[in-house]
C-alpha cells in the first residue's frame, strides 16, 4: 500500500481502534490471562534462553523469568522478573496490526512471520537486560550482603533500566512493529 | 560492483521516498531519549515530577469526595475516609508524565507548522491529562471496592493499555485535523 493511500485511510484507521483492535486484545488478553498463554509464551521464550548459554541461566517458572547467579565462595542465588510485564507490547503489536488494512493474506502472514522473529529477539534481550541489572544492583547486593559501590558502569545501565521500566515496556510494541514492517518491505521486495 | 551500486541506489531510493518518516523518527527517538534523560533525575523528581503527581492526586482526591468515596490527601498519598481502609500512592508511572513525553515528542516530530500544531498540542496534553484522572479516580474506585487481584489488572495491564491506545487515537485524530487545515493545505498546494 503506498503512503498516500494509507493516509487517505486516517479515518478508516480510527474508527478501526473500535471495531477491530479493541475486540482483538479483548480476545489476547483472555486467552493470555484465562486460557495460560502467558505460561505458553514464558516457557517458549526460557527454552530460547537454554541455547543463550554466553548469557546468564535463565528459565521460566508460571508467573517469571529467573536469572541463576553464582555469587563470589561459589554460592547459587536467583533473580526473578515478572512475565506479565511482556503483555502490553504484544497487546500494542495486536492493535497496530488490526487497524492497518492488509489487502494480501499471504503477505500479511509473512508479515505476522517477521513480527515474531522482531518481537522475540526483543523481548529476550528485554528479560536479559532487567535481570542483569538486577543482578548487579545494590538492591541484590545488600540482599546477599556482598560488597558494592557506585560505577559509571552501574548508572548507565541503571538508565537505560530505567528507560525500559519507564518508557519501553509499554510503547515497544511500536518500535517492535515499526522493525518488522521495514524487514517486511526490504525483504519482502526481494521475495515478490 | 553492479550489484553494489544498484544497492546503494536503492537506499538512497528509500531514503528520499521516505524522508518525511525516517525525520519523524529520528526526530522522535532523539526526543523521547532527551526527555527522558531532563525527567529521569533527582532534581526534576523533586522539583517537576512530584508537584504534578500532588496535583493529579490533589484533583482526584477532590472528585472522590464529590462522588460519595470519602477519602485524605497527603501528598501523593490518598487515604479512604470513615471506615475505608484502602489507601493507594500515586506513583511515578501513574502521573501521565512519561506519557506525556510520548505524546508531546510525537507533535515535535510531525513536520507540521509550529503555529498550528501548538493548539493541537495543548488540546490533546489536556484531554489525555483527563484520562489519566479518569484512571486515578477508578483506581481508588475500584482498590475500594473489589480484590486486590481486580485492582492488579485494572493497574497494571487495562489502563496501561487503554491510556496508550488513548494516546494513540488522540495523536492520529489531532494530526489528521492539523493536516486539514487551510494553513497546511496551502502548503502542501505550493509544494
Amino acid at each position: 500500500m503506498k503512503r498516500e493511500e494509507l493516509y487517505a485511510k486516517t479515518p478508516q484507521i480510527l474508527r478501526n481502534i473500535l471495531v477491530r483492535a479493541l475486540p482483538s486484545v479483548v480476545v489476547y488478553y483472555l486467552l493470555w490471562y484465562k486460557a495460560g498463554l502467558m505460561n505458553l509464551w514464558g516457557y517458549w521464550l526460557g527454552f530460547l534462553f537454554k541455547g543463550l548459554r554466553w548469557l546468564m541461566p535463565i528459565h521460566y517458572e508460571p508467573t517469571a523469568f529467573f536469572g541463576t547467579i553464582r555469587l563470589p565462595g561459589g554460592r547459587i542465588s536467583e533473580i526473578g522478573w515478572n512475565g506479565n510485564q511482556l503483555n502490553i507490547t504484544i497487546a500494542i503489536i495486536i492493535t497496530l496490526f488490526a487497524i492497518l488494512p492488509h489487502p494480501n493474506p499471504k503477505k500479511a502472514l509473512r508479515f505476522v512471520g517477521w513480527i515474531l522473529v522482531v518481537l522475540t529477539c526483543w523481548q529476550l534481550f528485554e528479560i536479559w537486560f532487567q535481570l542483569y541489572h538486577l543482578s548487579i544492583s545494590d538492591d541484590f547486593a545488600n540482599r546477599q550482603k556482598i560488597f558494592w559501590e557506585p560505577s559509571v558502569y552501574f548508572s548507565v545501565i541503571h538508565w537505560f533500566a530505567n528507560f525500559d521500566t519507564m518508557i519501553l515496556r509499554y510503547w515497544m510494541g511500536f518500535g517492535v512493529f515499526g522493525m518488522a514492517l521495514l524487514l517486511n518491505n526490504i525483504v519482502g521486495k526481494k521475495l515478490d | 560492483m553492479i550489484s553494489e551500486a544498484h544497492s546503494k541506489g536503492k537506499i538512497s531510493a528509500f531514503v528520499k521516498e521516505y524522508r518525511v518518516e525516517i525525520n519523524f523518527v529520528v526526530i522522535f527517538i532523539l526526543g523521547v531519549l532527551l526527555a527522558f534523560f531532563a525527567v529521569n533525575n533527582k532534581w526534576a523528581g523533586d522539583n517537576i515530577t512530584y508537584p504534578i503527581t500532588v496535583a493529579e492526586t490533589f484533583v482526584a482526591s477532590k472528585v472522590l469526595n464529590v462522588v460519595g468515596y470519602p477519602n485524605t490527601q497527603k501528598g501523593n498519598k490518598l487515604a479512604g475516609a470513615e471506615g475505608n481502609p484502602w489507601r493507594m500512592e500515586v506513583r511515578n508511572n501513574c502521573n501521565g508524565v512519561f506519557e506525556s513525553i510520548i505524546f508531546l515528542m510525537a507533535f515535535v516530530a510531525i513536520q507540521l507548522p509550529w503555529r498550528k500544531k501548538i493548539g493541537w498540542m495543548a488540546f490533546g496534553f489536556f484531554l489525555f491529562h483527563i484520562i489519566n484522572e479518569m484512571r486515578l479516580i477508578s483506581l481508588f474506585i475500584i482498590g475500594t471496592d473489589y480484590s486486590q487481584k481486580t485492582f492488579d489488572f485494572f493497574h497494571e495491564t487495562f489502563w496501561q493499555y487503554t491510556l496508550i491506545l488513548f494516546t494513540l487515537a488522540i495523536f492520529i485524530f489531532c494530526a489528521q485535523r492539523l493536516s486539514k487545515t487551510p494553513q497546511v493545505e496551502e502548503k502542501k498546494s505550493e509544494a
